[in-house]
């Protein structure tokens, strides 16, 4: 590792919550912090509704109006490496190796002597509480249960009743599959790179606050001459998950992807490399 | 025809070395299903190389799922070989990464709390 920086990147965990992390990465370069950032956001795999069986829907919402909402509900994803993406897989719409079922039936029954009563409140919430997952390592995040996930308000003599299938995939294909709500990213908060531009009035100082991360850099001297060969060394993160899986996993998912797709690179690249060499008759 | 052997081109194998753009030092590789996610990254890490004289990437059109990364050497080297030592050094730099986040887990010295949620 002597090619890198004094002894290569360094990582300083500031919190750990159940489902948010602060932590600071130096002395490695940007696009390496970047990387992070994008495979955590778009790469980590989790599970997702992905297929929404309607056998009866006489709610005010559409049907896929209903299928997209079920969509974007987290499911826990801590065993997802159990699964495989169907693409994978032998079967050919689903099976219990690639997918998990979560069903869904909830009926308004009309009471008479209610409905006559203005007082009592007959709106029923269906919400992800409602879900039956078949899978106990798979079901939706449901942290509150006070304020679970809703997904449509019913009335007396309105039934909602559907299977859905979740999946494993990544957020690449679609945000729904994203382990994290937002990756904060942030570095040189006096901007003295320069790769900032600020809209300002009058001065940078007196509009644009500075950020708590300051706090852990010299304050710029402003008799200092512009040091246009500086690179960034600190990289504050700080990500938020759906509650899928911890935060700490996702960094880790996150980097152990980025060594897969390396290793797949380089398999490939020696195949091309023999091929290539056949093809001139080396 | 023309789309379907274009789509062919681009999903067998994940990494091509372009036609016409290969001598011993240099060379344009086009890798399927790469984006600045991980390019950005393997350019930086192969210009660390002092031998490397040229290292780049683009991605000529956002619809293709694709990016060229060129790679020019000093006669030290090959530009297949920076880009195998590339590969090689930025994995090992995520298991620096790994190593260094899993030792600072344990530390354990930080604001913990698993029950609040920020
Ligand atoms: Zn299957």
């Amino acid at each position: 590792m002597d090619m890198f920086n004094a002894g290569g990147p360094e990582v300083s965990i500031r919190s750990l919550k159940k489902d948010s992390m602060k932590f600071v990465l130096s002395n490695c370069d940007l696009s390496v912090a970047n990387a992070l950032r994008r495979v955590m956001i778009a790469e980590v795999p989790t599970m997702a509704i992905d297929m929404v069986e309607i056998e009866s829907n006489t709610t005010v919402l559409t049907d896929e109006f209903i299928a997209h909402r079920l969509g974007m509900i987290p499911l826990t994803s801590f065993d997802v490496d159990r699964i495989q993406y169907t693409r994978d897989c032998t079967c050919t719409l689903y099976c219990p190796n690639c997918s998990v079922e979560l069903t869904l039936h909830v009926k308004v029954n009309v009471d008479i002597d209610e409905m006559n009563d203005a007082t009592i409140d007959k709106t029923r919430h269906v919400t992800s509480i409602d879900l039956i997952s078949s899978d106990e390592s798979v079901k939706p995040v449901t942290d509150d249960k006070a304020h679970p996930i809703l997904i449509v308000k019913m009335r007396p003599g309105q039934e909602l009743k559907l299977k859905c299938i979740a999946k494993k995939g990544v957020a690449k294909e679609h945000a729904k599959w994203s382990p994290v709500y937002g990756v904060a990213f942030e570095y040189d908060p006096y901007n003295k790179l320069r790769h900032s531009h600020y809209w300002i009035e009058e001065s940078v100082e007196s509009e644009w606050f500075v950020s708590p991360n300051a706090q852990e850099e010299t304050p710029p001297d402003p008799n200092e001459p512009f040091d246009y060969n500086a690179k960034p060394e600190k990289y504050y993160m700080e990500l938020e998950t759906s509650g899928c899986m911890k935060p700490e996993d996702v960094v880790l998912r996150a980097m152990t992807i980025m060594q897969d797709k390396l290793g797949g690179l380089q398999i490939k690249l020696d195949d091309e490399v023999t091929g290539e060499a056949q093809r001139w008759g080396y | 025809m023309a789309d379907i052997n274009m789509e062919e081109e681009i999903d067998s194998g994940k990494v091509t070395i372009l036609p016409g753009s290969l001598d011993v030092q240099n060379a344009t590789f086009c890798l399927a299903d790469e984006d600045h996610t991980l390019c950005n990254a393997l350019r930086w890490i192969v210009m660390k190389n002092p031998e490397v004289d040229f290292a780049s990437y683009s991605i000529p059109h956002p619809s293709e799922a694709r990016t060229n990364v060129r790679i020019q050497t000093s006669e030290k080297t090959t530009a297949v070989d920076a880009m195998f030592k590339g590969l090689d050094d930025l994995s090992d730099l995520c298991t620096h990464v790994i190593s260094a986040f899993q030792e600072e887990l344990a530390r354990g010295e930080f604001e913990y709390d698993e029950e609040s949620t920020f």
